[in-house]
Protein backbone atom coordinates (compact mmCIF):
# COMPACT_ATOMS: atom_id res chain seq x y z
CA UNK A 1 0.00 0.00 0.00
CA UNK A 2 2.98 2.27 0.55
CA UNK A 3 3.89 2.72 -3.08
CA UNK A 4 0.48 3.91 -4.34
CA UNK A 5 0.24 6.32 -1.39
CA UNK A 6 3.63 7.85 -2.27
CA UNK A 7 2.67 8.08 -5.93
CA UNK A 8 -0.62 9.74 -5.06
CA UNK A 9 1.05 12.25 -2.78
CA UNK A 10 3.70 13.16 -5.37
CA UNK A 11 0.99 13.65 -7.99
CA UNK A 12 -0.89 15.86 -5.56
CA UNK A 13 2.30 17.83 -4.93
CA UNK A 14 2.84 18.42 -8.66
CA UNK A 15 -0.85 19.28 -9.10
CA UNK A 16 -0.35 22.30 -6.87
CA UNK A 17 1.43 23.89 -9.81
CA UNK A 18 -1.58 23.44 -12.09
CA UNK A 19 -3.25 26.28 -10.26
CA UNK A 20 -2.73 29.61 -12.11
CA UNK A 21 -2.96 31.37 -8.73
CA UNK A 22 -0.04 29.35 -7.31
CA UNK A 23 2.13 29.91 -10.40
CA UNK A 24 1.28 33.63 -10.41
CA UNK A 25 2.24 34.03 -6.75
CA UNK A 26 5.50 32.14 -7.16
CA UNK A 27 6.41 34.35 -10.15
CA UNK A 28 5.75 37.49 -8.14
CA UNK A 29 7.65 36.36 -5.05
CA UNK A 30 10.68 35.29 -7.12
CA UNK A 31 10.56 38.60 -9.03
CA UNK A 32 10.81 40.45 -5.71
CA UNK A 33 13.71 38.23 -4.65
CA UNK A 34 15.52 39.19 -7.87
CA UNK A 35 15.07 42.88 -6.98
CA UNK A 36 16.33 42.26 -3.44
CA UNK A 37 19.48 40.52 -4.67
CA UNK A 38 20.14 42.55 -7.84
CA UNK A 39 18.82 45.99 -6.99
CA UNK A 40 20.00 49.19 -8.69
CA UNK A 41 23.66 50.22 -8.46
CA UNK A 42 22.84 53.88 -7.75
CA UNK A 43 23.08 54.29 -3.95
CA UNK A 44 20.10 56.66 -3.73
CA UNK A 45 17.80 54.06 -5.33
CA UNK A 46 19.07 51.03 -3.40
CA UNK A 47 17.19 51.89 -0.20
CA UNK A 48 13.81 52.59 -1.84
CA UNK A 49 14.00 49.45 -4.02
CA UNK A 50 14.88 47.24 -1.03
CA UNK A 51 12.14 48.80 1.09
CA UNK A 52 9.48 48.43 -1.59
CA UNK A 53 10.47 44.82 -2.38
CA UNK A 54 10.41 43.81 1.30
CA UNK A 55 7.03 45.49 1.84
CA UNK A 56 5.58 43.74 -1.21
CA UNK A 57 6.92 40.40 -0.01
CA UNK A 58 5.24 40.82 3.37
CA UNK A 59 1.94 42.49 2.38
CA UNK A 60 -0.07 40.41 -0.13
CA UNK A 61 -2.28 43.34 -1.23
CA UNK A 62 0.78 45.38 -2.14
CA UNK A 63 2.22 42.46 -4.08
CA UNK A 64 -0.75 42.25 -6.43
CA UNK A 65 -1.10 46.01 -6.89
CA UNK A 66 -0.05 47.51 -10.23
CA UNK A 67 1.05 50.68 -8.40
CA UNK A 68 3.66 48.75 -6.40
CA UNK A 69 5.20 47.28 -9.55
CA UNK A 70 5.10 50.59 -11.43
CA UNK A 71 6.90 52.14 -8.44
CA UNK A 72 9.48 49.33 -8.50
CA UNK A 73 9.94 49.80 -12.27
CA UNK A 74 10.44 53.52 -11.69
CA UNK A 75 12.92 53.08 -8.83
CA UNK A 76 14.97 50.29 -10.45
CA UNK A 77 14.75 52.03 -13.84
CA UNK A 78 15.95 55.37 -12.44
CA UNK A 79 19.03 53.66 -11.00
CA UNK A 80 19.69 51.99 -14.36
CA UNK A 81 19.22 55.17 -16.40
CA UNK A 82 21.39 57.17 -13.97
CA UNK A 83 24.29 54.80 -14.81
CA UNK A 84 23.00 54.06 -18.31
CA UNK A 85 26.39 53.59 -19.97
CA UNK A 86 27.59 51.34 -17.16
CA UNK A 87 24.43 49.41 -16.32
CA UNK A 88 24.57 45.66 -16.90
CA UNK A 89 21.97 44.12 -19.17
CA UNK A 90 20.26 42.16 -16.40
CA UNK A 91 19.51 45.42 -14.58
CA UNK A 92 17.76 46.72 -17.69
CA UNK A 93 15.90 43.41 -17.99
CA UNK A 94 14.77 43.59 -14.35
CA UNK A 95 13.35 47.07 -15.05
CA UNK A 96 11.37 45.81 -18.07
CA UNK A 97 10.14 42.86 -16.02
CA UNK A 98 8.88 45.13 -13.22
CA UNK A 99 7.00 47.10 -15.88
CA UNK A 100 5.64 43.85 -17.38
CA UNK A 101 4.34 42.66 -13.99
CA UNK A 102 2.78 46.10 -13.42
CA UNK A 103 0.99 45.83 -16.77
CA UNK A 104 -0.18 42.32 -15.87
CA UNK A 105 -1.55 43.47 -12.50
CA UNK A 106 -3.29 46.34 -14.31
CA UNK A 107 -5.03 43.84 -16.62
CA UNK A 108 -6.70 42.17 -13.58
CA UNK A 109 -8.57 39.10 -14.90
CA UNK A 110 -6.26 38.87 -17.94
CA UNK A 111 -3.11 39.15 -15.84
CA UNK A 112 -1.78 35.66 -16.72
CA UNK A 113 -2.23 36.32 -20.42
CA UNK A 114 -0.51 39.72 -20.26
CA UNK A 115 2.41 38.37 -18.20
CA UNK A 116 2.73 35.41 -20.58
CA UNK A 117 2.85 37.72 -23.63
CA UNK A 118 5.36 40.09 -22.02
CA UNK A 119 7.62 37.22 -21.00
CA UNK A 120 7.48 35.72 -24.48
CA UNK A 121 8.30 38.97 -26.31
CA UNK A 122 11.07 39.83 -23.86
CA UNK A 123 12.63 36.38 -24.33
CA UNK A 124 12.47 36.65 -28.13
CA UNK A 125 14.13 40.09 -28.04
CA UNK A 126 16.80 39.27 -25.44
CA UNK A 127 17.86 36.04 -27.10
CA UNK A 128 17.49 37.42 -30.62
CA UNK A 129 19.61 40.50 -29.84
CA UNK A 130 22.26 38.43 -28.05
CA UNK A 131 22.52 36.05 -31.03
CA UNK A 132 22.52 38.95 -33.51
CA UNK A 133 25.35 40.72 -31.64
CA UNK A 134 27.43 37.55 -31.57
CA UNK A 135 26.80 36.62 -35.20
CA UNK A 136 27.81 40.10 -36.41
CA UNK A 137 30.95 40.54 -34.30
CA UNK A 138 34.07 39.27 -36.14
CA UNK A 139 36.14 38.73 -32.98
CA UNK A 140 33.34 36.56 -31.58
CA UNK A 141 32.74 34.45 -34.69
CA UNK A 142 36.49 33.82 -35.09
CA UNK A 143 36.50 32.16 -31.64
CA UNK A 144 38.95 34.73 -30.27
CA UNK A 145 36.57 36.05 -27.62
CA UNK A 146 35.95 32.67 -26.00
CA UNK A 147 39.61 31.62 -26.31
CA UNK A 148 40.66 34.77 -24.47
CA UNK A 149 37.92 34.24 -21.86
CA UNK A 150 38.95 30.63 -21.25
CA UNK A 151 42.60 31.66 -20.91
CA UNK A 152 42.14 34.64 -18.64
CA UNK A 153 38.69 34.95 -17.05
CA UNK A 154 38.61 33.56 -13.51
CA UNK A 155 34.91 32.69 -13.94
CA UNK A 156 35.89 30.05 -16.51
CA UNK A 157 38.92 28.69 -14.65
CA UNK A 158 37.35 25.48 -13.28
CA UNK A 159 35.74 24.73 -16.62
CA UNK A 160 39.00 25.32 -18.56
CA UNK A 161 41.03 23.10 -16.21
CA UNK A 162 38.39 20.36 -16.42
CA UNK A 163 38.13 20.22 -20.21
CA UNK A 164 41.56 21.28 -21.52
CA UNK A 165 45.19 20.49 -20.75
CA UNK A 166 45.72 23.90 -19.12
CA UNK A 167 46.39 23.94 -15.38
CA UNK A 168 45.79 26.57 -12.72
CA UNK A 169 49.42 27.81 -12.91
CA UNK A 170 49.01 28.59 -16.66
CA UNK A 171 45.79 30.49 -16.04
CA UNK A 172 47.14 32.44 -13.06
CA UNK A 173 50.18 33.39 -15.11
CA UNK A 174 47.90 34.64 -17.90
CA UNK A 175 45.98 36.79 -15.43
CA UNK A 176 49.26 38.16 -14.02
CA UNK A 177 50.38 39.13 -17.54
CA UNK A 178 47.10 40.93 -18.16
CA UNK A 179 47.22 42.70 -14.79
CA UNK A 180 50.71 43.96 -15.63
CA UNK A 181 49.49 45.31 -18.96
CA UNK A 182 46.39 46.91 -17.47
CA UNK A 183 47.86 48.31 -14.26
CA UNK A 184 51.61 48.44 -14.91
CA UNK A 185 53.60 51.67 -14.79
CA UNK A 186 54.64 51.71 -18.46
CA UNK A 187 52.66 52.23 -21.62
CA UNK A 188 53.76 48.85 -22.90
CA UNK A 189 53.50 48.60 -26.68
CA UNK A 190 55.24 45.21 -26.81
CA UNK A 191 52.71 42.34 -27.09
CA UNK A 192 52.84 39.68 -24.35
CA UNK A 193 52.34 35.98 -24.98
CA UNK A 194 49.65 34.03 -23.13
CA UNK A 195 49.93 30.37 -22.18
CA UNK A 196 47.52 28.41 -24.35
CA UNK A 197 46.93 25.03 -25.94
CA UNK A 198 45.24 23.49 -28.96
CA UNK A 199 42.49 22.01 -26.75
CA UNK A 200 41.57 25.51 -25.53
CA UNK A 201 41.18 26.62 -29.13
CA UNK A 202 38.84 23.70 -29.86
CA UNK A 203 36.79 24.30 -26.72
CA UNK A 204 36.52 28.01 -27.61
CA UNK A 205 35.35 27.09 -31.10
CA UNK A 206 32.67 24.78 -29.66
CA UNK A 207 31.46 27.34 -27.11
CA UNK A 208 31.32 30.06 -29.78
CA UNK A 209 28.98 28.13 -32.04
CA UNK A 210 27.00 26.40 -29.30
CA UNK A 211 26.14 29.74 -27.69
CA UNK A 212 25.11 31.59 -30.84
CA UNK A 213 23.10 28.62 -32.14
CA UNK A 214 21.18 27.95 -28.92
CA UNK A 215 20.45 31.65 -28.33
CA UNK A 216 19.20 32.01 -31.90
CA UNK A 217 17.18 28.80 -31.62
CA UNK A 218 15.47 29.97 -28.42
CA UNK A 219 14.50 33.26 -30.09
CA UNK A 220 13.08 31.37 -33.09
CA UNK A 221 11.07 28.73 -31.18
CA UNK A 222 9.52 31.35 -28.91
CA UNK A 223 8.66 33.45 -31.97
CA UNK A 224 6.84 30.57 -33.67
CA UNK A 225 3.02 30.49 -33.28
CA UNK A 226 2.13 29.16 -29.85
CA UNK A 227 -0.44 26.68 -31.15
CA UNK A 228 2.21 24.75 -33.07
CA UNK A 229 3.03 21.25 -31.85
CA UNK A 230 6.19 20.66 -29.86
CA UNK A 231 5.77 23.61 -27.53
CA UNK A 232 7.84 21.65 -24.98
CA UNK A 233 10.88 22.33 -27.15
CA UNK A 234 10.83 25.99 -26.00
CA UNK A 235 11.17 25.04 -22.36
CA UNK A 236 13.67 22.27 -23.09
CA UNK A 237 15.92 24.69 -25.03
CA UNK A 238 15.70 27.47 -22.45
CA UNK A 239 16.47 25.08 -19.58
CA UNK A 240 19.35 23.52 -21.55
CA UNK A 241 20.75 26.99 -22.20
CA UNK A 242 20.53 27.83 -18.49
CA UNK A 243 22.18 24.56 -17.43
CA UNK A 244 25.03 24.84 -19.95
CA UNK A 245 25.62 28.55 -19.42
CA UNK A 246 25.06 29.50 -15.80
CA UNK A 247 26.65 26.45 -14.23
CA UNK A 248 29.79 27.18 -16.30
CA UNK A 249 29.85 30.95 -15.82
CA UNK A 250 27.50 31.93 -12.97
CA UNK A 251 25.80 35.23 -13.81
CA UNK A 252 22.95 34.90 -11.36
CA UNK A 253 21.06 38.13 -12.11
CA UNK A 254 20.59 37.34 -15.78
CA UNK A 255 20.11 33.60 -15.27
CA UNK A 256 17.35 34.11 -12.70
CA UNK A 257 15.59 36.62 -14.95
CA UNK A 258 15.56 34.07 -17.80
CA UNK A 259 14.05 31.49 -15.43
CA UNK A 260 11.31 34.00 -14.52
CA UNK A 261 10.56 34.70 -18.19
CA UNK A 262 10.32 30.93 -18.70
CA UNK A 263 7.97 30.51 -15.73
CA UNK A 264 5.65 33.13 -17.21
CA UNK A 265 5.33 30.91 -20.33
CA UNK A 266 4.11 27.85 -18.41
CA UNK A 267 0.51 26.71 -18.78
CA UNK A 268 -1.24 23.95 -16.82
CA UNK A 269 0.28 21.23 -19.05
CA UNK A 270 3.78 22.66 -18.34
CA UNK A 271 3.71 22.18 -14.56
CA UNK A 272 6.87 20.04 -14.57
CA UNK A 273 8.70 22.67 -16.62
CA UNK A 274 7.49 25.27 -14.14
CA UNK A 275 9.02 23.26 -11.31
CA UNK A 276 12.24 22.91 -13.34
CA UNK A 277 12.40 26.72 -13.75
CA UNK A 278 11.94 27.22 -9.99
CA UNK A 279 14.71 24.68 -9.27
CA UNK A 280 16.86 26.35 -11.95
CA UNK A 281 16.30 29.74 -10.30
CA UNK A 282 17.48 28.36 -6.95
CA UNK A 283 20.47 26.50 -8.42
CA UNK A 284 21.68 29.54 -10.36
CA UNK A 285 21.54 31.63 -7.18
CA UNK A 286 23.38 28.99 -5.17
CA UNK A 287 26.03 28.44 -7.88
CA UNK A 288 26.50 32.22 -8.22
CA UNK A 289 26.91 32.78 -4.49
CA UNK A 290 29.30 29.82 -4.19
CA UNK A 291 31.42 31.08 -7.08
CA UNK A 292 31.54 34.56 -5.55
CA UNK A 293 32.70 33.11 -2.23
CA UNK A 294 35.40 31.05 -3.96
CA UNK A 295 36.67 34.14 -5.87
CA UNK A 296 36.75 36.19 -2.67
CA UNK A 297 38.71 33.48 -0.84
CA UNK A 298 40.96 33.04 -3.90
CA UNK B 1 -10.73 46.53 -23.93
CA UNK B 2 -8.63 44.80 -26.62
CA UNK B 3 -6.66 47.94 -27.54
CA UNK B 4 -5.69 48.56 -23.95
CA UNK B 5 -4.64 44.91 -23.56
CA UNK B 6 -2.34 45.19 -26.57
CA UNK B 7 -0.61 48.17 -24.97
CA UNK B 8 -0.16 46.23 -21.72
CA UNK B 9 1.35 43.31 -23.64
CA UNK B 10 3.74 45.40 -25.73
CA UNK B 11 4.83 48.28 -23.48
CA UNK B 12 7.84 46.61 -21.84
CA UNK B 13 9.09 44.77 -24.98
CA UNK B 14 8.81 47.99 -27.02
CA UNK B 15 10.84 49.88 -24.45
CA UNK B 16 13.49 47.15 -24.56
CA UNK B 17 13.66 47.36 -28.35
CA UNK B 18 13.96 51.16 -28.38
CA UNK B 19 16.78 51.12 -25.79
CA UNK B 20 18.57 48.28 -27.65
CA UNK B 21 18.49 50.17 -30.96
CA UNK B 22 19.89 53.26 -29.20
CA UNK B 23 22.59 51.13 -27.56
CA UNK B 24 23.62 49.69 -30.94
CA UNK B 25 23.93 53.21 -32.31
CA UNK B 26 26.06 54.21 -29.30
CA UNK B 27 28.28 51.13 -29.69
CA UNK B 28 28.89 51.82 -33.39
CA UNK B 29 29.30 55.61 -33.28
CA UNK B 30 30.37 56.45 -29.71
CA UNK B 31 32.44 53.35 -28.83
CA UNK B 32 30.06 52.42 -25.98
CA UNK B 33 31.05 49.17 -24.27
CA UNK B 34 28.81 46.55 -25.97
CA UNK B 35 28.44 44.68 -22.65
CA UNK B 36 26.60 47.67 -21.18
CA UNK B 37 23.70 49.95 -22.00
CA UNK B 38 20.83 47.48 -22.51
CA UNK B 39 21.60 46.12 -25.99
CA UNK B 40 22.40 42.55 -24.84
CA UNK B 41 25.86 42.47 -26.40
CA UNK B 42 27.47 40.78 -23.39
CA UNK B 43 30.00 37.95 -23.91
CA UNK B 44 30.67 39.19 -27.44
CA UNK B 45 33.86 41.26 -27.31
CA UNK B 46 36.83 41.40 -24.96
CA UNK B 47 35.96 43.76 -22.14
CA UNK B 48 39.12 44.81 -20.30
CA UNK B 49 38.80 48.57 -20.66
CA UNK B 50 40.99 50.60 -18.37
CA UNK B 51 42.23 54.13 -17.72
CA UNK B 52 45.94 54.83 -17.20
CA UNK B 53 47.53 58.08 -16.10
CA UNK B 54 50.96 59.54 -15.50
CA UNK B 55 52.30 62.74 -13.95
CA UNK B 56 55.23 64.73 -15.33
CA UNK B 57 57.73 66.79 -13.38
CA UNK B 58 60.35 68.98 -15.11
CA UNK B 59 62.68 66.03 -15.72
CA UNK B 60 60.77 62.88 -14.85
CA UNK B 61 57.53 60.99 -15.38
CA UNK B 62 55.84 58.76 -12.87
CA UNK B 63 52.87 56.46 -13.20
CA UNK B 64 50.22 56.51 -10.52
CA UNK B 65 47.77 53.77 -9.66
CA UNK B 66 44.04 54.41 -10.11
CA UNK B 67 42.64 56.64 -7.38
CA UNK B 68 39.62 55.16 -5.52
CA UNK B 69 37.81 58.51 -5.29
CA UNK B 70 37.79 58.78 -9.12
CA UNK B 71 36.28 55.30 -9.57
CA UNK B 72 33.03 56.66 -11.01
CA UNK B 73 34.84 58.86 -13.57
CA UNK B 74 37.09 55.94 -14.59
CA UNK B 75 34.11 53.67 -15.18
CA UNK B 76 32.23 56.30 -17.16
CA UNK B 77 35.26 57.07 -19.32
CA UNK B 78 36.02 53.39 -19.96
CA UNK B 79 32.44 52.46 -20.81
CA UNK B 80 31.81 55.45 -23.05
CA UNK B 81 35.18 56.84 -24.17
CA UNK B 82 34.84 60.48 -25.28
CA UNK B 83 36.76 63.72 -24.84
CA UNK B 84 34.51 65.14 -22.12
CA UNK B 85 34.83 62.01 -19.96
CA UNK B 86 38.60 61.85 -20.49
CA UNK B 87 38.78 65.52 -19.47
CA UNK B 88 36.70 64.76 -16.36
CA UNK B 89 39.22 62.09 -15.35
CA UNK B 90 42.10 64.46 -16.13
CA UNK B 91 40.70 67.29 -14.02
CA UNK B 92 39.88 64.89 -11.17
CA UNK B 93 43.38 63.43 -11.31
CA UNK B 94 44.86 66.95 -11.30
CA UNK B 95 42.89 67.85 -8.17
CA UNK B 96 44.07 64.72 -6.36
CA UNK B 97 47.72 65.31 -7.35
CA UNK B 98 47.63 68.99 -6.33
CA UNK B 99 46.84 67.93 -2.77
CA UNK B 100 49.79 65.54 -2.62
CA UNK B 101 52.53 66.83 -4.93
CA UNK B 102 53.79 70.34 -5.60
CA UNK B 103 56.48 69.29 -8.11
CA UNK B 104 54.48 67.92 -11.00
CA UNK B 105 53.72 70.09 -14.04
CA UNK B 106 51.32 68.07 -16.19
CA UNK B 107 49.36 64.84 -16.43
CA UNK B 108 48.74 62.37 -19.29
CA UNK B 109 45.62 60.16 -19.46
CA UNK B 110 44.57 57.39 -21.84
CA UNK B 111 41.64 54.95 -22.12
CA UNK B 112 42.60 51.54 -23.49
CA UNK B 113 41.39 47.99 -23.99
CA UNK B 114 43.11 44.63 -24.38
CA UNK B 115 43.40 43.25 -27.93
CA UNK B 116 44.01 39.51 -28.40
CA UNK B 117 45.82 38.15 -31.46
CA UNK B 118 44.82 34.48 -31.60
CA UNK B 119 47.29 33.66 -34.39
CA UNK B 120 50.25 34.65 -32.23
CA UNK B 121 48.58 34.04 -28.87
CA UNK B 122 49.53 37.57 -27.82
CA UNK B 123 47.81 40.40 -25.97
CA UNK B 124 48.52 44.11 -26.10
CA UNK B 125 46.97 47.38 -24.97
CA UNK B 126 45.23 49.45 -27.63
CA UNK B 127 44.28 53.07 -26.89
CA UNK B 128 40.85 54.40 -27.83
CA UNK B 129 40.91 57.14 -30.43
CA UNK B 130 38.36 59.77 -29.41
CA UNK B 131 36.10 61.91 -31.58
CA UNK B 132 38.76 64.52 -32.36
CA UNK B 133 41.56 62.01 -32.88
CA UNK B 134 42.86 62.27 -29.31
CA UNK B 135 44.42 59.16 -27.79
CA UNK B 136 46.66 60.50 -25.02
CA UNK B 137 45.29 63.63 -23.35
CA UNK B 138 47.88 65.87 -21.72
CA UNK B 139 46.76 68.55 -19.25
CA UNK B 140 48.81 71.16 -17.47
CA UNK B 141 48.67 71.48 -13.68
CA UNK B 142 46.10 74.26 -14.23
CA UNK B 143 43.89 72.00 -16.33
CA UNK B 144 44.83 73.48 -19.69
CA UNK B 145 44.96 71.02 -22.56
CA UNK B 146 48.54 70.94 -23.86
CA UNK B 147 48.80 68.41 -26.66
CA UNK B 148 48.18 64.82 -27.47
CA UNK B 149 50.28 62.40 -29.42
CA UNK B 150 50.83 58.64 -29.17
CA UNK B 151 54.61 59.25 -29.37
CA UNK B 152 54.54 61.25 -26.13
Amino acid sequence: MDAPTESASSTHWAKEFESPEVRWNICLVLSLIVVLINGPDAWFMRGPSLGLAILALVVVQLRSSAKTWFALALVVGSGVVYHWAGSDNHKWLITYWMLAVACACWARQDRQEVLHANGRYLLILVMGLAAFYKATTPSYISGDFFEFALLSDSRFQGFTILLTDMNSWHLEENRRILAELLHGTEWDVVPRSLHRSESTRWLAWFLTWWTVIIEGAIAIVFALPEKMRGHWLRHALLLTFAATTYLVAPVEGFGCMLMLLGMAQCLVRDRYFFIAYVVGFALIQVAGQMAETVWRIG
Amino acid sequence: MPGNRTVLKLLAPTLLLVVAVGQMFAVNYWQLNPWKGGGFGMFTEIERRTVKHWAYTADDVFHTALVPELQRQYLQAANLPCKSKLLAVGHGFNEVLKREDDQYQSVAIVIANIAYDSQAGEVRLVPFELEDGTTFLILSRDGEELQDALDE
